[in-house]
């Protein structure tokens, strides 16, 4: 998959695995890599950048005697989501027209 | 590999990187190895599970948060600031750093240079695209403008196609400079006749570039779809364009000058250089008060016409279907050659003349036995004459 694209899905999926309550390094990961290959080394620069565009917040938590970074998305987070769906009816739109392009030169 | 083992490579790739956030990629590696290890994994599963240890300093470093406002203690590693743009974003970034070179590279941003009328004051505006962010920093006295997308997804980049424009506008103080580079893909570039430059190079894909700074040693503007325009200055000038047009005056040097165009016109008025060579391909050539050694004159479709162009050298002017024009001009050898179109020509002194014609007519002067002139057309007409006095 193209790398633009890849990236580009990952941060809205990162998204979507902290939407429905705080989670956190490992667990994202296992909620996403069935749907998209994703490792730490990819995952690090992901959060960094969604918690510098402030769409998720970070805290830390005791967890079984030492400590924990959890992610939980914010309301701008939310908005990010909305606007991958209104965004992704345009792209579909798009590749609606790509493909009829094809099939009038076949 | 053990955790240790692996966190202490990895802090070690890290250099260079601020230590507040080389503990927090170590935080969270640490933190992954242990969710890993805690999950049923051996240390030695969990640790491989983080992939090659270079890759995770690489992708770590790589996308470090914005930095605002960061200034090292060191001077030879400068400053440096990012911009990122929020909804239809304006912002400044002061500089503070001196700075004697600047390098912007960019997309689609307009970029302006204003003089900032205070010589301690440099400041830079912004004008962007949710998302979009740009580096800004000063290193070893030069000052850098690099645009980022990392923030943006490519989805946002794609729907970018639907237009809208950004600008970086750069006040700094009216004085010279040693280099300007300056590459952005669909902004216009516009340098103004308050800076100085030692070097430039400006290139925009479809933007048009306008300099009229006075660059001292060698300026190199191109455009793809763009115009060109550049004034002043003692540089070797090399300004292109493919479907623009070209526009070069009050240049004064002895180095060369070569500007052309595919489909535009390229025009020099008020020049005193070197070796001038100027082209077309389906636009006009025109020169208005120029002085140089040699001059190549070249256009396929369109028209060669000089007024007022002087070479000690030679002067070579060429057309296909279109006329070649000389008025009030003069070189010690002229060749004048076109295959459909006219050939009319005003000199100053006498010369050897040849001049032939399969179909047209034929007008030269008596020749003398100073210099020479050769015209040459397939189907057009020739005319010569010698303006005395």
């Amino acid at each position: 998959m193209d790398i633009q694209l890849k990236r580009g899905l990952l941060d809205v999926c990162v998204l979507a695995a902290v939407k429905n309550g705080d989670s956190y390094g490992y667990r994202i990961i296992k909620d996403v890599e069935p749907y998209v290959k994703i490792s730490e080394s990819t995952l690090y620069p992901i959060l960094r950048r969604l918690e510098s565009q402030q769409l998720i917040s970070e805290r830390s938590a005791e967890h079984n005697g030492r400590l924990r970074k959890y992610y939980s998305i914010t309301d701008a987070g939310r908005e990010r989501i909305r606007a991958f769906r209104d965004e992704w009816q345009e792209i579909i739109a798009i590749y609606e027209f790509v493909v009829r392009e094809d099939n009038s030169n076949d | 590999m053990t955790k240790t083992e692996f966190l202490a490579e990895l802090r070690s790739r890290l250099t260079g990187v601020d230590a507040d956030y080389t503990e927090r990629i170590i935080e969270f590696f640490s933190e992954a190895i242990d969710d890993r290890m805690e999950a049923g994994m051996s240390e030695e599963e969990a640790v491989a599970g983080m992939g090659p240890v270079d890759e995770a300093a690489r992708n770590a470093a790589a996308d470090m948060p914005p930095v605002r406002g960061y200034r090292s203690e060191s001077s030879a590693n400068g400053w440096e600031e990012k911009h990122t743009g929020t909804e239809s974003s304006t912002g400044t970034i002061n500089i503070t750093e001196p700075f004697v070179s600047i390098n912007i590279e960019d997309m689609e941003s307009d970029i302006e240079f204003v003089p900032s009328g205070n010589d301690e004051v440099c400041f830079i505006e912004f004008e962007e695209k949710s998302g979009v962010s740009h580096g800004v920093s000063v290193r070893s006295g030069v000052l850098t403008i690099v645009k980022d997308t990392a923030g943006r997804s490519w989805l946002e980049r794609l729907l970018d196609l639907r237009g809208g424009k950004a600008r970086i506008v750069v006040h700094m103080p009216a004085t010279g400079y040693e280099m300007l580079m300056v590459k952005t893909t669909s902004g216009d570039i516009t340098v103004p006749s308050d800076f100085a430059f030692l070097e430039g190079d400006l290139y925009t894909s479809s933007g048009d570039v306008k300099c009229f700074a006075p660059v001292e040693i060698k300026l190199n503007a191109r455009s793809n779809s763009g115009d060109v325009e550049v004034r002043n200055g003692s540089a070797a000038i090399e300004a292109h364009t493919l479907s623009g047009d070209v526009r070069i005056g009050a240049v004064s040097s002895e180095k060369p000058l070569t500007i052309s165009s595919v489909s535009g016109d390229v025009r020099a008025e008020q020049v005193k250089c070197g070796a001038l060579n100027a082209r077309s391909t389906s636009g006009d050539v025109k020169l208005f008060e120029a002085d140089c050694t040699d001059a190549m004159l070249k256009s396929i479709s369109g028209d060669v016409k000089a007024d007022r162009l002087i070479a000690s050298g030679s002067i070579t002017a060429e057309a296909t279907s279109g006329d070649v024009e000389l008025r009030h001009c003069d070189g010690a050898e002229l060749s004048l050659r076109t295959i459909s179109g006219d050939i009319e020509a005003g000199l100053l002194s006498g010369k050897l003349f040849t001049a032939s014609s399969k179909s047209g007519s034929v007008r030269v002067p008596q020749s003398i036995e100073s210099g020479e002139c050769r015209a040459k057309t397939l189907s057009g007409s020739i005319v010569i004459s010698v303006e005395l006095g």
